[in-house]
């Protein structure tokens, strides 16, 4: 479609960056319009957010190498001096989200505050920035959907993969971005109430890994591999699934143990 | 920490408009830039350096985000 917007200074500017640059901003200017009502301060969601995705992107980028290249190619490149393995292309969206959340607590550390008081502020705004991400992976023509020629079918005549310009594939990024969109309403919903700490999170990993288990079957880029019929993407979503629904229960368990204890202390009416 | 904050901004800002080939140690500094600009600003009697280092570093950071990290990132993304 579009991979470039513009350009400036005989440099061509990537759509993708631009998405990205503006998903970035508009999170963290929303996080900040959130957590200043906590009376949290802007500056400490800059050092949470940006160690939060500095960190991300340096495991997605770290796994990513770990996961193309064997040990034997990583140490001749470095003993030739070849270090474009280090600076070119591809991140591990997997070693992102462990990088995220590692940074994330980094982040608070650094900043003295619990990670938690900035959960309310800044996960029912991660949704929005995955759909503008979305929406930049469809102007640059990745993370395609199946060949479709219904309607709404995308046609990549011009991006950065050498697409047939005469087939139509099916707008699996835009259907992703509507219900990130959806997810992100719904969070905002739930984050008015009190809730427990992580209940909020959980709740996002548990709609997100359904949402993503689903659009899975109408992705056509599937290099990530399979296991047993089910693609990489299918069996973390089945993780997180499964992660968010023992947080869930484990919850319930603890919240009827405490009532029971509250019971026994009060006595019997 | 405002100065080093200042100082990290202005590196980071020259690799980035000046030498492309050095757009991921452009990045880092950014982000330390970011980091301990931060920092400094949110103790008692911030200077305006700590608010420039921020600046300069939010800046390089973004040109880094646009020129570098583009949608060939999605390859191999699993999730």
């Amino acid at each position: 479609m579009y991979p470039y917007l513009f350009r400036i200074f005989s440099r061509d500017i990537p759509s993708y960056g631009v998405c990205m640059l503006l998903a970035f901003f508009l999170v963290f200017a929303l996080s900040v319009r959130r957590a200043k009502q906590k009376s949290i301060v802007m500056e400490d969601v800059i050092i949470v957010g940006v160690t939060a995705v500095a960190n991300a992107i340096f495991l997605a980028k770290l796994l990513y190498i770990l996961v193309t290249y064997t040990w034997a190619d990583i140490t001749a490149m470095l003993a030739s001096g070849d270090f474009s393995f280090l600076t070119g292309d591809g991140l591990v969206f997997y070693g992102g989200l462990i990088g995220g959340i590692l940074g994330a607590f980094l982040g608070a550390r650094i900043a003295g505050l619990p990670l938690a008081s900035l959960e309310s502020s800044i996960v029912p705004f991660l949704p929005l920035g995955h759909a503008i991400g979305r929406i930049g992976c469809a102007l640059a023509g990745c993370c395609y959907g199946i060949e479709y020629d219904g309607p709404g079918a995308i046609y990549y005549p011009d991006t950065v993969f050498p697409f047939p310009a005469d087939v139509g594939y099916f707008p699996v990024q835009f259907v992703e971005a509507f219900f990130d969109i959806c997810i992100m309403l719904c969070l905002l919903f739930w984050s008015k109430k009190e809730l427990k700490s992580w209940t909020l999170l959980f709740r996002y990993l548990f709609l997100y890994s359904i949402l993503r288990f689903c659009t899975e079957c109408l992705r056509g880029d599937a290099v990530r591999g399979q296991f047993f019929a089910l693609t990489t993407s299918k069996w973390i979503s089945i993780f997180l699934f499964c992660l968010s629904l023992a947080f869930f229960v484990m919850q319930k368990i603890r919240y009827k143990s405490s009532e029971k204890t509250m019971t026994n202390k009060n006595g019997p009416a | 920490m405002a100065v080093a904050s200042l100082v990290l901004g202005i590196v980071s800002l020259v690799f980035s408009l000046f030498f492309s080939a050095l757009g991921w140690p452009a990045l880092l500094c950014g982000v330390l830039g970011i980091i301990l600009g931060a920092i400094a600003k949110k103790k008692p009697g911030a200077s305006g350096m700590a608010t420039a280092g921020l600046v300069l570093s939010i800046i390089s950071v973004a040109l880094g985000v646009i020129c570098w990290i583009a949608c060939a990132a999605c390859i191999g993304s699993l999730l």
